[in-house]
């Protein structure tokens, strides 16, 4: 038996203990039971590092006589992918998410206070890396041992072979294993019916958004620059998996507000909570099962029984505790006035959970059809466009609107702020109407400027009102760091919205380009200039070399290729031109006198690229500690 | 009586934008597009056919130009290749039978949603505890274990 097996034996059975002694000490608050608990603990978290950093060596190491190495790995590799090949098969990614899961539990015991809301929430996120633990310790040991060393390995599959792709796992699984964080509070508030978990899983919350979303973009960024259709998002089940989570956790972050505005929402928010880590659970068991034909599960495992179990223990355990706290669960009531921030968060949460119930519902439809007709029908992106796009309109509406609502009520001189985002939606509609002759970007555009006029209109509104009693911006900003991390989230989202929009007016090309004869679409001129072989220990590349001419401006030598590797798979890479406003998205699909290639011309590409960055800033800032925070405001004043 | 008129003026720009574009979204002749993103390219790969560049998406492509000329519509386009393939070449299921599930789930549950939120509205309360963009900055202490 590996030494890295045994190690995680004893992480599994050492964290059983750790949660044990946890949920008994912080039931009997007894000190001595949660110091031993913490004891334990850090040892689950010392063994679970060792065999992840095991791993890791012997990837770098070349140590073939591990079954899991062999397949994911081979001796020309780059350092690189060799260090991405951990997490390139499902038992390396059950051990990443452990340790990641591990790694939260560490920041627990530094950081969060030492209570027995604390404590217990330790005890439900031990017992879900438990659950982890078993499985690497049985059926997906990442450890098992070949009988003899082969001279090298299978290597690793092509299109896991690029930076997106090795960073992709690791921010959705920093995101995944958040969500048990955020599960683990809510959890122990209910049961302890303490309302302060909310105030401790907050910034868990935020985290494991910010997380998901990084995730989520990566993986969408890979899908674009790597498959070569030219499309970030496909409606696989896998992308699916990753939105599922995220789409529940944006609602608990606007709804966990109303339960520290008004005392309401609780059933609501566990329900989230919980919702949102059965949604990890479930993604990690599609991407890692292959249950549902993706292009993104590779290979077929023996998940299904014990991911099936795990999710339905913890809906019964879920349930039961929230029957036996259902006089602490009765909420207040939550609003004063149908135009209160209040309402606009309820239509926000409704609207969420409609898409992530929609999504869930299609994503597992193919098993229902199994069961029910005999065959996996495919569930492609005309159903989720069907119910999201008219969903996403509304979410654009609703983000210029409740950015500029107050809490409690809104007044007659609250409602004129929407005056100037009318009015400037309002040209603009007439304005690109005029000029594209487009209704549906007409409409989306001034949709657009309505909720992002809003959103501008309210920073510098806030900022000024706000900046009266500080009258310093820095503070206000600091100080009120939620809000405008909201706000700048929010203001990501706008563009990504756009970015979206600009794919209904992509336009494709088949074209056949003969050696230094210019072919022109659009404003630019393709002229291919023959063809150029690389050859590497890997694969062996063909590029089809093509000058991209606008006006009289070359702007760039695209070089699309088709890449043969030596395990005999074929992988065309396409070559994108990053204009301002839009992308050349070229892809070469053979032919040397000629090549035959695809171009397309994506509108709006960089409105996605440029979401994902502010969204990221919004998520930076709502993040920033309370400690930091108020000695930045206290440094400011001084 | 103001605040009613606004928000009556808001709504009604509101109605007037979301049904403005789903009116006037045009006919369509059919083009290869229209047929490629609605069927499954059968190489095995998943792959909607629009998306997919292997031979096999060629061949169904070059079947499906071969319809448009012969003047077929979208729908018989995709019926005479359901009849070739099976019902797995649709990428989506038909809006029949067993299937209508699919397609009526979410109307079902933005329903049941509306009716939520109502009551949620309905219920008023002025009782209101803190501002939350002021509570990220205090500090809530729990009892020491």
């Amino acid at each position: 038996m590996n030494i890295g097996h045994i190690l995680l034996i004893l992480a599994f059975f050492s964290s059983i203990y750790s949660a044990f002694l946890f949920f008994i000490g912080s039931n009997k608050r007894n000190v001595q039971l949660l110091k031993k608990a913490e004891k334990y603990s850090k040892y689950t978290i010392y063994l679970i590092n060792l065999s992840s950093l095991l791993l890791l060596y012997y990837f770098l190491t070349d140590n073939f006589l591990i079954r899991y190495v062999a397949s994911y790995s081979s001796r020309n590799l780059d350092l690189f992918y060799k260090i991405s090949a951990f997490w390139a098969g499902s038992d390396g990614s059950l051990l990443l998410w452990a340790w990641i899961l591990s790694l939260y539990i560490l920041a627990i015991l530094r950081i969060e206070k030492k209570d027995v809301l604390t404590a217990f929430s330790l005890s439900i996120s031990l017992s879900v890396l438990s659950f982890f633990l078993f499985l690497l310790s049985t059926i997906s040991n990442p450890f098992s041992e070949l009988r003899s060393m082969p001279t090298d390995g299978i290597g690793l599959n092509p299109l896991l072979q690029t930076p997106e792709m090795a960073v992709h796992p690791p921010t959705l699984f920093t995101g995944y294993a958040g969500a048990v964080i955020v599960f683990s509070f809510a959890f122990a508030g209910v049961y302890f019916a303490n309302d302060k978990w909310v105030f401790r899983a907050r910034k868990w919350i935020v985290f494991t958004w910010f997380w998901l979303t990084q995730g989520i973009f990566w993986g969408a960024i890979w899908a674009y620059k790597v498959l070569g259709w030219g499309g970030f998002w496909a409606w696989d089940p896998v992308e699916n998996a990753s939105l599922l989570p995220w789409l529940t956790i944006s609602a608990l972050m606007h709804s966990i507000m109303i339960q520290e505005a008004r005392r309401g929402m609780k059933l609501w928010n566990i329900l989230l909570a919980f919702t949102t880590f059965e949604f990890v659970l479930l993604g990690t068991y599609i991407t890692r099962s292959g249950v549902i034909s993706s292009v993104h599960a590779f290979g077929q495992s023996k998940l299904t029984l014990p991911f099936s179990l795990f999710m339905l223990i913890w809906l019964l355990i879920t349930l039961y505790v929230i029957v036996k706290r259902k006089s602490f669960i009765r909420s207040e009531n939550v609003v004063e006035s149908v135009l209160s921030k209040e309402a606009t968060f309820l239509f926000n949460n409704l609207i969420l959970v409609v898409m992530a119930l929609t999504i869930f519902w299609g994503t597992i439809f193919p098993l229902i059809s199994e069961g029910l007709a005999g065959y996996k029908v495919t569930i492609g992106p005309p159903f989720y466009n069907q119910v999201i796009t008219p969903l996403s309109i509304a979410l654009l509406i609703l983000l210029g609107i409740c950015v500029a609502i107050p809490w409690r009520t809104a007044n007659l001189k609250d409602l004129k702020r929407f005056l100037t985002p009318l009015i400037a939606a309002i040209i603009v509609a007439v304005m690109s109407i005029i000029l594209s002759q487009s209704l549906i970007l007409s409409s989306s555009l001034s949709l657009f400027t309505f909720a992002f006029i809003s959103h501008l209109y309210q920073y510098i509104k806030d900022l000024k009102s706000f900046s009266e009693d500080e009258r310093n911006y820095i503070k206000v900003i600091i100080r009120k760091r939620r809000r405008y991390g909201g706000y700048t989230a929010h203001l990501g989202i706008l563009l990504l919205l756009i970015g979206i929009t600009g794919w209904a007016f992509d336009e494709k090309y088949e074209l056949s380009l003969e050696l230094d004869k210019p072919v022109t679409i659009e404003d630019y001129t393709l002229i291919y200039k023959g063809l150029e072989s690389r050859d590497s220990p890997l694969k062996t590349s063909w590029y089809a070399v093509i000058e991209v001419w606008k006006g009289k401006k070359l702007i760039e030598v695209a070089k699309p290729s088709i890449d043969r590797y030596n395990s005999g798979e074929e992988i065309r890479r396409p070559s994108i031109i990053s204009e301002a406003l839009n992308d050349v998205y070229i892809t070469y699909n053979g032919g040397y006198n000629v090549a035959f290639v695809d171009v397309k011309i994506n509108p709006f590409v960089n409105f996605i690229y440029l979401s994902f960055i502010i969204i990221s800033i919004g998520g930076i800032l709502a993040l920033i500690p309370r400690s930091f925070a108020l000695k930045i405001i206290s440094e400011v004043s001084v | 009586m103001k605040i009613r008129h606004l928000s009556l003026i808001l709504s009604q720009f509101l109605y007037s934008f979301i049904l403005f574009t789903i009116l006037t979204i045009p006919a369509i002749a059919v083009g290869i597009e229209d047929v490629e993103k609605d069927v499954m390219c059968v190489c095995g790969c998943g792959k909607v056919l629009e998306n997919c560049d292997c031979g096999v998406a060629e061949n169904m492509r070059s079947e499906i130009y071969q319809m448009i000329e012969r003047g077929m519509s979208k729908n018989e386009i995709i019926k005479e290749l359901q009849a070739t393939y099976g019902k797995e070449v649709l990428v989506n299921p038909p809006k029949e039978g067993v299937f209508l599930g699919l397609w009526y789930y979410p109307v079902f549950i933005i329903f049941i949603g509306l009716i939520i939120l109502s009551i949620l509205l309905k219920r008023k309360s002025e009782k209101f505890y803190a501002d939350p963009d002021e509570t990220i900055n205090d500090d809530y202490e729990l009892e020491q274990y």
